[in-house]
């Protein structure tokens, strides 16, 4: 019943957020009270409707009835993550689809948190390899040409990496090497490339541990 | 997940309890420090995106460098004007456009208060904004004759009349777009006087305006103290201050959204410098005051190969027109030359103040000293040879400077 709920709720604000993502590249500078006053109303519009359709994905999965309690906790970070990310790209039109993405991802959790907390932190390692491969994205949408092509194959690279189910210790640290340093060099200037490359190797360390099944605890 | 205890325990091998106990401490503080360390991670990261740190230059705010050359007629004339220098990056023009003439007005919106209560750098930036129109005119196939102020007064500061020529260039126009203020340290080489001559450009003689060179030991460091005490001067006063802090863009939305005034950019940090600077906190204008009056007394005063004063036998405003067209030449010819300027207006700021509160102070006499009899001191910069390259600052575009 929840995670019937959980689908349509999300569904509702994934449509609602497409629809603030269109108002935003449509009306954006002639609304900006209501769209955030953005310097860049258009690509965050654009931006805010890939989310929004991310979101939708999500809720559509989170509407399932029998699912893993690791599928119900990528299906909550599905819905809520576009919803929060876009209280900062489209203003007060994402305040009501944040509302309901959020109320979404926590019945989809619903009566199987303590499953789903065990299942991220069972992963937690390629959960936080995952998050800094988002690092490297969100950094991309702000950067020049070349940083930008940097930064974005290597938050793809950061994601295989995570989600990989038993990767070999040379594969993951191929992944997590043109995952980071490639930004690195050509990003090294604005610190946080070089961060992320430095926390990126004790984790990368931590997903090889947990793969090859030494001294991780569940 | 495989335990550890539980290998273990199926070897028959099972370690003390104590041990067991330690090594699960051990892995949740390493597990809460994982989490600390991404989520650190991940606020740098927003403020790596909004303040676009990986795109210094560039923006929207920046396209007026990338796109003037391209535009023909007028309109590209005026594209290169918009890039001129100007008191505190305020910009402070319109522009009338016509197929054989542009009017160049001042924009009285754009002025900065106390720190400029007469105008005169307001004017000084048209008149740099006028020199680079007219060097843009000969490479659209148009000549130029300048009249300056064609009502006497008033905003229309220059009437342009523009008639079709064959198409030319004069060597500082193909460096319009590498012109940039440099705020950071210079190399510590000297500018030979022959230099520095060459970067005055012909003399015209008279009351019209002129450059000083201040290069030898003495004058340089009587002239540095003096900056630095009128910056001193300068953010004790709160008005001016005020006024000053005003025209600092903090944010990068700030920057695109106005495209005007002092950023980070501007600064002349050291490129790491630069990328530390914009995740941090936009400044106080406390804060800001402090870190001016040090920067010039650690960095622009102390790595000054010389100084060059603008100076004028007479004061109408035609002159200080002119004196900013000078500046722009010379600022032109230098950046030709690979060598760097950075305006430093705190003198004659404190002086301008002075006349207008009444206040007295010795900075009037300290500089006179330092000037030939009866030239009277428009605007101050220093030289010399560049550490790094002088980033662009943010322009308005044409459209939106365009009466």
């Amino acid at each position: 019943m929840t995670a019937t709920w959980a689908g349509r709720l999300g569904s509702a604000g994934a449509l609602l957020l497409v629809a603030a993502g269109v108002v935003q590249v449509v009306a954006g500078r002639t609304v900006p009270a209501w769209t955030g006053d953005k310097a860049f109303p258009v690509p965050l519009g654009l931006l805010t409707v890939a989310l929004g359709g991310l979101a939708l994905l999500a809720a559509r999965r989170a509407g399932r009835q029998q699912q893993s309690p690791a599928a119900r906790a990528v299906a909550a970070l599905g819905t809520a993550g576009p919803g929060l990310l876009c209280l900062s790209t489209v203003g007060r039109l994402a305040w009501i689809p944040a509302v309901l993405l959020v109320a979404a991802a926590l019945l989809a959790v619903g009566t199987e948190w303590r499953g789903v907390a065990a299942a991220v932190a069972g992963h937690r390692w390629r959960v936080l390899l995952g998050a800094l491969g988002c690092c490297q994205w969100l950094v991309a949408a702000a950067a020049a040409p070349v940083p930008t092509v940097a930064a974005v194959a290597g938050g793809a690279a950061l994601l295989v990496a995570a989600v990989l189910p038993r990767p070999r210790p040379a594969v993951l640290a191929v992944l997590v090497a043109v995952g980071v340093v490639p930004l690195a060099l050509v990003g090294w200037a604005g610190v946080v490339p070089l961060v992320v490359a430095l926390v990126a190797l004790p984790v990368a360390v931590g997903v090889a541990r947990a793969a090859a099944g030494r001294g991780v605890s569940v | 997940m495989v335990s550890t205890e539980q290998d273990w325990r199926e070897q028959g091998d099972a370690p003390d309890p104590a041990t067991v106990g330690r090594r699960r401490v051990l892995q949740a503080l390493g597990a809460a420090t994982g989490v600390a360390a991404v989520a650190a991670t991940g606020l740098l990261s927003y403020r790596a995106y909004d303040a676009a740190v990986l795109d210094p230059g560039g923006g929207a705010a920046h396209d007026p460098w990338r796109d003037w050359r391209a535009v023909p007629g007028p309109l590209g004339a005026v594209g290169a004007a918009v890039l001129a220098a100007s008191p505190h990056n305020t910009q402070p023009w319109r522009f009338a456009v016509a197929p054989d003439a542009i009017d160049v007005f001042a924009d009285p919106a754009r002025g900065t208060g106390s720190v400029d209560p007469f105008g005169r750098e307001r004017d000084v930036g048209l008149g740099c904004a006028l020199e680079n129109l007219v060097l843009a005119c000969p490479p659209r196939g148009l000549a130029p004759t300048v009249a300056l102020l064609p009502d006497g007064g008033g905003d229309r500061v220059a009437h342009v009349a523009l008639a079709p020529a064959e198409p030319g260039a004069d060597p500082l126009y193909e460096v319009i777009d590498r012109r940039h203020t440099d705020r950071g340290p210079f190399r510590p080489a000297p500018l030979p006087p022959e230099t520095l001559d060459a970067l005055s450009g012909p003399d015209p003689g008279g009351s019209g305006p002129a450059v000083h060179w201040i290069a030898g030991s003495a004058a340089r460091d009587a002239l540095g103290r003096l900056l630095v005490d009128a910056a001193e001067a300068l953010v004790a006063d709160t008005g001016q201050s005020i006024d000053n802090f005003a025209w600092f863009r903090a944010t990068h939305d700030e920057e695109e959204r106005y495209r005007d005034g002092l950023v980070l950019d501007g600064q002349g940090f050291s490129p790491l410098e630069l990328g530390v600077a914009k995740l941090l906190p936009p400044s106080s204008r406390a804060d800001g005051d402090r870190f001016w009056v040090g920067r010039t007394r650690d960095v622009h005063t102390a790595t000054a190969a010389a100084y060059g004063v603008v100076t004028l036998g007479q004061g109408s405003r035609a002159a200080v027109l002119d004196a900013g067209r000078l500046l722009q030449r010379i600022h032109l010819r230098a950046t030709a030359a690979g060598i760097s300027l950075h305006h430093m207006n705190q003198i004659t700021e404190r002086l301008d103040r002075e006349v207008t509160t009444g206040a007295t102070s010795d900075l009037g006499p300290r500089l006179a000293a330092l000037l030939p009899a009866g030239r009277r001191p428009v605007l101050v910069f220093r030289v010399g040879w560049p550490v790094r390259p002088a980033r662009p600052t943010p322009r308005r575009p044409v459209t939106a400077v365009i009466a």
